[in-house]
């Protein structure tokens, strides 16, 4: 049966790599509506174009890492264009989602700046190593260490201004 | 004294052996050292929550799976029908990214009354450039293949020059200078 092989390649794979890009879209986003549709994006791109790669979690991180800069790009149209809804996906919607005990965290997230965001977000959701995140980054193994920590140190601060 | 971000190395799995010898021996030596790195480590543990868990109205399920359960053939057949979907889409898609596709030349001459673009892509034969209004702005759409293409542009019929936003160029047996563009697929 090679077709129903297919179907369950595709659902296997799902299975095995959802949880930790949901997580790291989460931690970019901090909005699990927004996470939801650009995960299924992801996984869809993945399906039809790159399905012979041999490290399918990396390219799986760079294609989800795109899409969410294409989903970006989009939003920012719409919200020029229809400033009286500005930001109605990150609020309400939002806190009636996520649970208290991670709010602290996406918020913390939130302040951080774009590229230590997307880096710590990579790091503690993927199992993904510095070389492999070095290499989606555009960046050096020894850039991605210091980048890593400085971002931890940063939301340390943050949290600890919030106490 | 050992850089500060071993910490996260250690948190992360990267330190080697005998990097974590002294790490270790670094945490008994120096109680600050050691506070930082218990508080990230407690920190961490935050950070790294299941938020799949924590978010329990996402259900994370494969569109198709979300159908309630349907009769055995039917499912084959839907199985095949998606397969024939995917390997179309795909055959499409190779057609698209071997086949040509569009890309804008965009040149900022002002003081030009005239601008053309020459190269490979067009066997060397000029094309006239559109000038956008009074920006200063000439462009020109065409379709390339994948692939590298050399090309320059000409301004007022005779004076050549290399494309001033490609950075890389060669120059040619007429003593002029062509740019090298090279055309691959994005993700």
């Amino acid at each position: 049966m090679r077709y129903n092989k297919t179907v369950y390649d595709i659902e296997s794979f799902f299975e095995a790599n959802k949880n930790r890009l949901f997580a790291y879209l989460v931690r970019m986003t901090g909005n699990a509506d927004e996470a939801l549709d650009i995960l299924q994006e992801s996984i869809m791109r993945y399906m039809e174009h790159y399905r012979a790669e041999e490290n399918p979690g990396a390219l799986l991180f760079t294609i989800a890492r795109n899409a969410l800069i294409d989903s970006r790009r989009r939003r920012l149209r719409i919200v020029q264009l229809d400033d009286d809804h500005k930001d109605s996906r990150t609020g309400q919607e939002h806190s009636l989602m996520v649970k208290d005990s991670c709010r602290r965290v996406l918020s913390g997230f939130k302040r951080l700046g774009q590229e230590e965001r997307d880096i710590l977000a990579m790091v503690v959701s993927s199992d993904l190593s510095y070389q492999e995140i070095a290499a989606i980054q555009g960046l050096s193994v020894s850039n991605v260490k210091v980048k890593v920590h400085r971002a931890r140190l940063k939301l340390k601060k943050i949290f600890e201004g919030e106490e | 004294m050992m850089d500060e971000y071993t910490i996260s190395m250690f948190i992360d799995d990267e330190l080697d052996l005998d990097e974590k010898i002294e790490f270790v021996e670094n945490i008994h030596e120096d109680a600050a050292f050691k506070n930082e790195a218990i508080k990230l480590l407690k920190q961490e543990k935050e950070l790294s929550q299941d938020l799949v868990e924590q978010i329990p109205a996402v259900s994370l399920d494969l569109p198709a799976r979300r159908r309630p359960p349907v009769s055995i053939p039917f499912t084959i057949a839907t199985a095949a029908l998606a397969v024939t979907v995917v390997l179309l889409t795909f055959v499409l898609l190779v057609q698209q990214q071997t086949g040509p596709s569009p890309y804008r030349f965009v040149l900022y001459q002002p003081d030009a009354g005239r601008a053309e673009i020459a190269g490979s892509f067009t066997g060397w034969q000029r094309l006239p450039m559109n000038e956008l209004g009074t920006t200063g702005y000439w462009e020109i759409q065409l379709d390339l293949s994948k692939g590298e293409h050399r090309y320059s542009y000409i301004l007022e019929g005779d004076k050549r020059i290399a494309d001033p936003t490609v950075l890389t160029r060669e120059f040619d047996d007429f003593g002029g200078e062509n740019s090298i563009l090279y055309v691959g697929n994005s993700i």
